[in-house]
């Protein structure tokens, strides 16, 4: 892949421009299923989440994300991330052309997802039957692919999905999605067979800071 | 007083009416274990924990759950999992055998002041829990002189984070108002040493529902 160039170029310059709604991209260096992932998917990144809040200070931003982790759809503030690059390596990128009452709509679904479990059924499934098909030579996904959909729980990459395509205006939903030529017939595996590695080289997104696929 | 509580078909509380950002939650656990049950006890009170309203259920902005705030301490691995979190209230009141929850309220506060107060708890979401020692909790149900003294300088997160917000959020002439404990204390002390029970036992929030000491 060519290598894209950032709006910007650094962490300073970024931080006031990030808007709610914006995709945060995370790798987290040493830890093994972050590892794993990155090595399934043949992404830099792990892990995504999306801008919840933005709180404005004396002090500058508080810049709040919101991510399906292990235990659930949680808040944390960026500064999490940014104060540890030793652990953390992280980047941006947005959904040009949201509106106000997007970003509104964005942030009530967002509201509405919190505390939602983890779908660890479906990620250790995907990873096995991606396995088998891989090493097997044998497509068993399409016996599958409707049992390992649970729409009350999210993966990372779920959450970020339905959250753009459920809180934009209607006409706008087919340019959310992160598979736009897939010829999958089923459009709700569409929507939630989503890996990092398809957000970051996604064309419908730009990339704000820090770019890899 | 009359019950906001409302039950759902099991007998459960589905949820609490007439919520307000900035409502105060005071929350009992019943199987919380040793600790909450020393707590309770060293501070002669029916409550063990506190929390924060948040954002409230609103259907006209698309938001379907009371959103709350708390600094908490759970889970296996501890170490990693303290500080302050965001959750639904449905996860205090789905289950009477095992929480009970009162609501107090700082009635004269407008939106702005609220908007203050949920600006200052967001800005604060991770920040880190002070830990509770079991076995200094246990020696101060023991001793009414060693838990006067316990309770002179151990820091209490749940409650400290909540009498913080209120106290950082007002008018410089407004904070005497907000000030949990009406003993004497110098700010420091004030924001820091608050329990639940003064929280409970204190005449400048007002109780909303299940007045308990």
């Amino acid at each position: 892949m060519r290598r894209t160039r950032a709006v910007y170029p650094s962490i300073k310059e970024l931080i006031p421009a990030i808007q709610i709604g914006d995709i945060v991209f995370l790798q987290t260096k040493k830890a093994l299923g972050s590892r794993f992932i990155r090595f399934a998917t043949h992404s830099h990144w792990s892990h995504v989440g999306m801008v919840f809040d933005i709180i404005e200070h004396g002090a500058g931003r508080t810049i709040l994300v919101i991510e399906a982790v292990e235990n659930g759809v949680e808040i944390h503030r960026l500064e999490r991330y940014i104060q540890n690059p030793e652990t953390y390596d992280f980047g941006f990128k947005r959904f040009p052309g949201l509106t106000e009452i997007e970003r509104q709509k964005i942030r009530a679904l967002f509201l509405n997802a919190v505390d939602v479990p983890y779908d660890w059924y479906r990620l250790i499934s995907f990873f096995l039957v991606g396995a088998i098909s891989k090493y097997f030579g044998i497509d068993i996904m399409k016996f599958f692919r409707g049992s390992l959909i649970d729409k009350k729980k999210f993966l990372c990459t779920t959450f970020v999905q339905r959250s753009l395509y459920y809180g934009v205006d209607p006409s706008k939903r087919e340019s959310t999605l992160f598979r736009p030529g897939d010829k999958e017939p089923s459009f709700e595996y569409r929507l939630e067979k989503i890996q990092p590695t398809e957000i970051a080289q996604s064309k419908n997104t730009l990339w704000l800071y820090h770019p890899h696929r | 007083m009359k019950s906001c509580l409302v039950p759902d078909a099991q007998g459960a509380t589905s949820r609490i009416l007439d919520l307000r950002v900035g409502d105060i939650l005071l929350i009992r656990h019943k199987r919380g274990g040793p600790m909450r049950y020393f707590l309770r006890t060293v501070t002669r009170s029916h409550w063990d924990h506190v929390a924060m309203v948040l954002y409230t259920q609103d259907k006209k902005l698309g938001y379907e759950n009371d959103i709350l705030i708390e600094s908490i301490q759970h889970g296996a691995m501890s170490r990693l999992r303290k500080g302050v979190e965001i959750h639904r209230l449905t996860k205090y009141l789905h289950d009477p055998e095992l929480f009970d929850v009162g609501v107090k309220r700082f009635s004269w506060m407008n939106r702005e002041l609220l908007e203050r107060v949920r600006t200052f708890v967001l800005m604060n979401v991770d920040t880190r829990y002070y830990p509770l020692s079991t076995f200094k909790f246990f020696l101060a149900t023991l001793s009414r002189s060693y838990a006067k003294r316990l309770l002179e300088r151990q820091r209490f997160s749940c409650t400290g984070f909540v009498q913080k917000a209120f106290y950082m959020s007002v008018n410089w002439e407004d904070r005497h108002r907000v000030v949990f404990r009406g003993n004497g204390d110098n700010p420091l002390e004030l924001q820091d040493l608050v329990t639940p029970a003064d929280i409970a036992s204190s005449a400048q929030c007002k109780w909303v529902c299940n007045k308990r000491p």
